[in-house]
């Protein structure tokens, strides 16, 4: 995985490209994105707020971060690693899932809906929390599936069966959200 | 045990790091933030609606701490000639409620899978309550920073009614009706305590527009269709606040609003 971070030097964040670059491979090789890939991280550091998106286009892909969510919630303008080992690791398995034609095709990530963005995050972070031995912040990730599909017991087992789940495809997902 | 007690030397664990507000004022990033640049009113349709909420709810936390913090200064930083007894039977009975509200929302916290300290700690909430004028801390604590308990326990209640969170809007609504009853409190007392002393109450109605217009945040708490806290008239109204009044607090709000500097950006 051949990893390059814009801008090459931050001037309003405390971050450091090269560290994130190092995270992002370290990430990307637990997860599984081939070596081949070439992964862009935009970082919009003048923005506070966290909005993260991936664009998969063959070989190519651009993760677009707003700052903020790189940034440690207890310190303003400090680099957070855990955050970011977790931000990269749901976008890098959503580019995983995206290069695997088994595993069927989903929408653009600016076309998904909150409620897919929520049940495909959960499918993620769940995988990675395993991999990586980490929490992986189950219950706030429940709580962000439940705003979207409910809060009921059906909506928490949809939920578990993401979390714990391993080999799905954007049809598995979208079905177990058929609640 | 000593008097006016200052906000640096507030007691936290390890859990907990503090922010300066000034920091937040002075970000480099907030020349980048056009005016009017909010996360919009705290809503399911936001794409961040649950970072967002786990945030506020945080800040919720924060603030009871610090109210139950300020309630209880009065209670010790005055003498009875300075506040009548009663006064400060109803800061210790006001103590209790934000005890109660504290435990609620570290429990609220756990249910919305956040962990105690995740989020900064600001103290500007209780350095509206270090006024050495027992009559300006009670429109401090009881009006301003109650004030705008009400405003946020009321977005948080809709908010967990908008997402069908039974949990969220049900332990809302119920310190909700506790907060109006603290802002009532301070009500009847500054009327009651400068009721031959027009001058003082002037005083003190100016110190809460200040502190009001530091607590909107410029337009964080507003009218406006994009603030995230919006101004819970109603409630207000219930607690004792005149129309007047709260006219101008969305006012200065806006007009703040349109100012450069920091926002509080959510999510």
């Amino acid at each position: 995985m051949i990893v390059t971070v814009e801008p090459p030097g931050f001037s309003l964040v405390n971050f450091d490209a090269g560290r994130i670059a190092a995270l992002a491979a370290e990430v990307g090789a637990l997860v599984g994105v081939p070596d081949d890939v070439a992964v862009e991280i935009d970082v919009d550091e003048k923005s506070p707020f966290g909005k993260a998106s991936g664009v998969v286009a063959g070989r190519s892909v651009t993760l677009s971060i707003e700052g903020g969510a790189f940034e440690d919630p207890q310190r303003l303008r400090q680099f957070s690693e855990d955050g970011a080992r977790l931000v990269l690791g749901r976008l890098l398995y959503r580019v995983v899932d995206r290069l695997d034609p088994a595993f069927g095709g989903p929408p653009a990530d600016a076309d998904l809906t909150k409620a897919e963005h929520a049940a495909w995050d959960a499918y993620s972070l769940g995988r990675y929390a395993r991999r990586a031995g980490v929490e992986a912040g189950q219950g706030k990730r429940r709580y962000a599936f439940r705003i979207r599909h409910g809060f009921s017991d059906a909506a928490d087992r949809a939920f578990d069966q993401l979390w714990h789940g391993a080999g799905l495809t954007w049809a598995d997902i979208r079905r177990i959200c058929s609640l | 045990m000593r008097k006016s007690f200052p906000a640096e030397d507030l007691a936290r664990d390890g859990r907990f790091r503090r922010a300066r507000t000034e920091d937040r004022f002075e970000d480099p990033r907030n020349q980048f933030l056009p005016p009017g640049r909010r996360a919009g009113k705290l809503t399911p349709e936001r794409p961040d609606a649950a970072h967002a909420a786990r945030q506020m709810m945080h800040g919720i936390f924060v603030g009871e701490i610090q109210a139950l913090e300020g309630a209880g200064r009065t209670v010790w930083d005055f003498d009875d000639d300075q506040a009548p007894f009663a006064l400060k039977l109803d800061m210790a009975r006001q103590c209790w409620d934000e005890a109660r509200h504290t435990e609620i929302s570290v429990k609220l916290g756990e249910w919305m899978g956040t962990e105690v300290g995740e989020f900064a700690e600001t103290a500007f909430l209780y350095q509206a309550a270090c006024n050495p004028d027992p009559v300006l801390r009670l429109t401090g604590v009881n009006r301003a920073l109650e004030g705008l308990a009400i405003d946020v326990f009321n977005t948080m209640r809709e908010f967990g009614q908008a997402c069908g969170d039974p949990v969220l809007s049900f332990c809302e609504d119920w310190m909700l009706a506790d907060e109006v009853t603290h802002v009532k409190m301070g009500s009847d007392w500054l009327r009651r305590l400068t009721e031959h002393d027009p001058e003082r109450r002037e005083r003190a109605l100016e110190f809460q527009r200040v502190v009001d217009k530091l607590f909107s945040f410029r337009g964080f708490r507003g009218e406006a269709e994009d603030s995230p806290i919006q101004l819970a008239r109603t409630f207000r109204r219930m607690a004792g606040f005149g129309d007047a009044e709260i006219d101008t607090i969305a006012a200065d709000a806006e007009a703040d609003s349109e100012e450069e500097g920091w926002r509080a950006p959510v999510g």
